[in-house]
This record gives structure tokens, sequence and C-alpha cells, in this order.
């Protein structure tokens, strides 16, 4: 089966749980393993909550969250146009984070790539973020 | 989301459920945080075991209320049931700091340890 879902929305955290949502409701008709429908809500979940808070922090924007199914194969993209990542290697480092007066634990990247399959983050300061996974369901 | 506290004579337990991301994690960090400080019991347990979802906002609340209690001398255990958040807190580096237990009764046994 081939489908894809596009979406947009405002940097709000309200829709971190709306996004890994959209996300689990996509992949159901593939009646994925109970394991695998979590793996994909809370990769979907850290990349979207990374593009509200470290993208945009208190500015506006949107947030394009990208669905799209081949065959048993997903692909997820999450898009920003904030800040950007100035270090991609450093910022994908288990336990790097450039908030740890917020008690984050900089496992976000680390999650999405071991949860999904691949991971590419694609980024430039001042111009935004990609971040592209894939996993076979 | 906070459930309720239970008070377990030298432990405070801190019952959550549904979703912990990070639009419910500050919240509930400083509920937790000024329960803990006004009931002025060492240990703490957070049971999860209603919780049914959790991403790296959790790890941090938990590696954070770990980092309090035992500095002030406490211990912390979770209460987690089935594997639901297993692979998570494992990935997160929870299970080498807290003990796991599958149920806050049993956690707060080995906070008294
Ligand atoms: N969309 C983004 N825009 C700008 N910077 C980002 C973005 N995503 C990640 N980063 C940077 O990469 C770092 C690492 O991200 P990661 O998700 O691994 O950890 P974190 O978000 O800091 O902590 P955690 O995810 O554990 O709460 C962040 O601290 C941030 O500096
Ligand atoms: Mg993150």
């Amino acid at each position: 089966m081939n489908n894809y879902l596009k979406t947009q929305f405002p940097p709000l955290d309200i829709n971190e749980s709306l996004a890994r949502g959209m996300a689990a409701f996509f992949i159901l008709p593939l009646d994925p393993s109970v394991e695998d429908a979590e793996d994909v809500k809370t990769a979907v979940s850290e990349a979207v909550t990374n593009a509200i808070i470290h993208g945009y922090r208190d500015r506006s924007g949107a947030v394009e969250l990208e669905l799209n199914l081949e065959g048993r194969e997903l692909t997820v993209t999450v898009r920003d146009s904030g800040a950007g990542i100035e270090d991609i290697e450093r910022a994908r480092t288990p336990m790097f984070t450039t908030r740890p007066e917020e008690e984050r634990s900089g496992m976000g990247f680390t999650i999405m790539e071991s949860f999904m399959d691949s991971l590419e983050v694609e980024s430039a300061p001042g111009c935004g973020t990609a971040v592209t996974m894939k996993k076979r369901l | 989301m906070l459930k309720e506290f239970i008070d377990c004579g030298r432990a405070l337990v801190a019952v959550l459920e549904g979703e912990i991301d990070q639009r419910s994690a500050s919240a509930l960090r400083e509920r937790i945080d000024i329960e803990y400080e006004l009931s002025r019991k060492p240990h703490l347990v957070l049971d999860l075991t209603d919780v049914t979802f959790m991403d790296s906002a959790g790890i941090g609340l938990i590696i954070g209320r770990w980092k309090n209690v035992t500095s002030a001398g406490g211990k912390l255990a979770l209460a987690v049931a089935g594997h639901k958040l297993i692979k998570i807190l494992e990935l997160g580096g929870v299970t080498r700091l807290v003990k796991l237990c599958p149920d806050y009764r049993r956690a707060v046994e080995e906070c008294l340890r």
C-alpha cells in the first residue's frame, strides 16, 4: 500500500501529542506490532519536540510533518525553518544537549536513531532543520 | 499527569498517569518537587504503572528527580508494569541508576532496604 500525509502546524507543545497520534493512526492499516507503533510514536515525538523547542523556541513558524508509506516502508520527515544546528555530529551524540538547565537528557536523536531503522539530519544555522527517519513495519 | 501522592512512611509515592512528554513534564517536575520538599521524607517513588507513553522528557524528569533525591541522602525507585517503558528507560540510562519494581509497594520496600 502506498499512502502519504503532509501536515503543518504551529510550534505549540500541544501539537506534540497530535503529531505522534497522527503517525500512529497513519500506520494503523498495516496492523503494526505494538512495539513498532510505540517506536514510531516516540521517534515522531522527539523530532517534533525538537523542532518546537530548539528550532523555534518562542518564535512563530510552521512545523511540517510528512508521513510516507511505500509498501511497509515508512518515511517520516519533520521540518522546521528555525534556528538550525551548528554541529550536527555533536548534536547527535548521546547525552549532548544545548539546554542542560531544563533537565534535558540529550537523548532525543539517540532515541530516534535506535527506534527507527535510519535517521538523517540536514540542517544549517539560521535556515532550519529537516529530520528524515525510515522504518520497515 | 499526576494522579495522586501516597504517604508511605519514609517514602513519598507520586502516582503518574497518561503521557509524559515535554508538555506534561515541566508541570510534573514542579508538583513532585514541591510535594517532596514539603513531605520532608528522604525517599521518593515514581509510580509509572499507569503511564501510557514516555519520551526523552520522561528520562529527563526521572534523572532530575534521581539527582535531587540522592543529593538529599534518599533513594529513588520506580514502579513499572509490563514492557512498554523498559526499552526507553534502558536506552536513557535510567535502569543503571534506579531500581525498577513491579508495583509501588515493592518500590517503597526497595527504598527502605
Ligand atoms: N530542530 C532543531 N533545531 C535546532 N536545534 C536542534 C533541533 N533538534 C535538535 N537540536 C539540537 O540538538 C541537540 C540534541 O538534540 P536531542 O533531541 O538529542 O537532545 P535534547 O533535545 O537537547 O534533549 P532531550 O531530547 O533528551 O530532551 C539539542 O540540544 C539542540 O541543540
Ligand atoms: Mg530532543
